[in-house]
């Protein structure tokens, strides 16, 4: 095992202790019967009401994993930095980038596996007649590329406070702003401007893809065009804020 | 190297040192806003030495030791390690171990694995970190939490994961600042162990008697500048004037016209200032009974604080 494989060891042994695997073995315990009465509504799955069904089906799993990345990102990177955790994992061989990987693997990805990708063998099996292969993988890169644009700035934020209280409520404060935000946005957009829907979107392109479906009424529908753009578009921008920490982390932040 | 001179052939042998500073710092100067930390310091350390970095708080110490374990960039000047930039190139850790001032681990994760895996990451067994923790009186702790550990054996922990990987060197900010007597006196008789297997340390501290037992060299700090780098033995005699401890019946009086102070009842007089006969003529003057004169040499502490009121 390399030095990497190890660190990222000692990583998800404190990201992953109790009740962390409780609640995913409860979650995956209580998902059939939530599931059943969910999917068996289905004969055959169109993308809307595959989209609809994703949505519903991982909401809460989506919820545990938001709760995870609040934990280990915003709370656990800037509890890390204030206390000199991550100043003692630096004096071994590791570099600041490997470090910064290591905790995104095992405070990010690891959690999205968890809550996102495992329940969904469930989630097909009580949905028989799925088959709609292209709207999961829709749902997958929606609910990734909104949650990268989080993480990114949870790092930048945990990395500008280097306090793990600090870093948390800012987190929470910018999360729970970008909600309003949105809910403001679709206000307008329901009187005609949607420039505003259309920016806050960049933080939760799924908004846009439950337009596209017209969950919202068929005032707000979105073109399949500019939902796939503006996907992409926050895509990149949750790409660029990760590289932005990454880069500030290995070539700005002092300890 | 052979080299010719009109015809002749003349032997010259070069010799040429190989052997670099392990740690070399130029003109190290770090700004925090507009407060200056460092105003450019230059020293080195040589390989093989126990070098003590002493100075008051707000003296620059712990900035100096973030910049040589690269947790701070120098806002102007380099600091080297073995030739490298730490700040980049943390393969230099392989090779160079830090012990911090306020040592943190995973507060979730126990000792026991938390040392395995830190023994593997540097090319060690675990059996060796246990042995060295045992040796540090940690054994019993091994099954906790990093969480439910003293600061003080959480320090032994660091001093542990240090020493086990047999580093070329070893950069310590106030290592012993959480220990009890006990364990600082057991951690300085590690370092004076792996300094006879080569290691060199660099150590930053308050407890200047207990450097003294331990230290080749000393780097006294005070206001971001360096005051003296030099031998511990050739700073203490160029910087020592000893004293006079007079033990009297009349101490108040004697130190008076010594132009003395009185020191848990005794009368303190530098030397420069009174030599015996003076004193044995002050004695007669008050009507003073001498009971005992002792001479005394600096102490470590003594010079450190000369040299930083001399600033």
């Amino acid at each position: 095992m390399s030095t990497f494989s190890r660190f990222l060891k000692i990583t998800i042994q404190e990201d992953f202790r109790f009740p962390v695997a409780e609640i995913f073995a409860f979650l995956m315990a209580l998902a059939p019967l939530t599931l059943y009465v969910e999917g068996a509504n289905y004969a055959s799955l169109s993308d809307s009401q595959a989209f609809s069904y994703f949505s519903s089906a991982l909401g809460l799993s989506g919820f545990l994993f938001l709760i995870m990345i609040f934990k280990n990102i915003s709370f656990g990177l800037g509890s890390d930095l204030e206390k000199g955790v991550t100043n003692s994992f630096l004096t071994f061989p590791i570099s600041r980038g490997k470090y910064l990987t290591a905790k995104l693997i095992s405070g990010a990805l690891l959690p999205f596996l968890m809550f996102m990708v495992a329940p969904l063998p469930l989630v097909i099996a009580y949905a028989p007649n799925f088959g709609n292969y292209g709207a999961l993988l829709l749902y997958w890169a929606i609910t990734a590329s909104g949650y990268m644009v989080i993480i990114g700035l949870m790092n930048l934020v945990a990395m500008a406070t280097k306090k793990g209280a600090t870093s948390l409520i800012a987190g929470l404060g910018l999360y729970f702003a970008a909600e309003f935000a949105s809910g403001f946005a679709l206000f307008f957009a329901a009187r005609g401007n949607r420039t505003a829907f259309y920016a806050t979107s960049l933080l939760n392109p799924s908004e846009l893809w439950t337009s596209h479906y017209r969950m919202l009424g068929a005032s707000l529908t979105v073109s399949t065009g500019i939902a796939a753009s503006l996907t992409i578009a926050s895509a990149l921008l949750g790409i660029a804020l990760l590289l932005a920490s990454y880069a500030s982390f290995e070539k700005v932040v002092q300890l | 190297m052979l080299i010719c001179v009109n015809g002749e052939s003349l032997i010259c042998v070069i010799t040429v040192n190989h052997n670099l500073p392990i740690i070399e710092v130029k003109n190290l100067k770090k700004n925090y806003g507009g407060f200056q930390a460092l105003k450019g310091i230059d020293f080195c350390v040589d390989e093989g030495k126990v070098v003590a970095l002493v100075g008051p708080n707000g003296a620059g110490k712990t900035t100096t030791l973030k910049i040589l374990s690269g947790f701070l960039r120098p806002s102007e000047g380099s600091a080297k390690i073995l030739g490298k930039d730490p700040w980049s190139s943390p393969e230099l850790k392989k090779e160079v171990a830090f012990i911090l001032d306020k040592p943190n681990f995973p507060p979730h994760v126990r000792v026991r694995e938390f040392l395995k895996e830190a023994a593997l990451m540097v090319g060690k067994n675990d059996g060796k970190a246990l042995d060295y923790i045992k040796l540090l009186g940690l054994d019993q702790y091994a099954d906790r939490a990093f969480a439910k550990l003293s600061a003080g054996n959480m320090q032994k922990f660091a001093i542990a994961l240090a020493l086990l990987r047999e580093p070329k060197l070893v950069v310590a900010d106030e290592p012993t600042s959480n220990l009890d007597p006990e364990a600082r006196a057991q951690f300085y008789d590690l370092v004076l162990g792996a300094k006879r297997k080569g290691t060199t340390f660099f150590i930053s501290s308050h407890v200047l008697t207990e450097l003294e037992k331990v230290a080749d060299d000393i780097i006294i700090m005070s206001d971001g500048q360096i005051r003296a780098k030099a031998p511990l033995n050739e700073l203490a005699s160029s910087m020592s004037s000893s004293s006079f401890r007079i033990t009297t019946d009349k101490p108040d009086a004697l130190a008076e016209l010594l132009g003395g102070t009185v020191l848990e009842g005794k009368v303190v007089v530098d030397e420069h200032k009174a030599d015996l006969s003076a004193i044995d003529g002050a004695a007669k003057k008050v009507g003073a009974r001498i009971v005992s004169v002792d001479r005394v040499g600096s102490s470590l502490d003594e010079i450190f604080k000369k040299l930083v009121d001399e600033k």
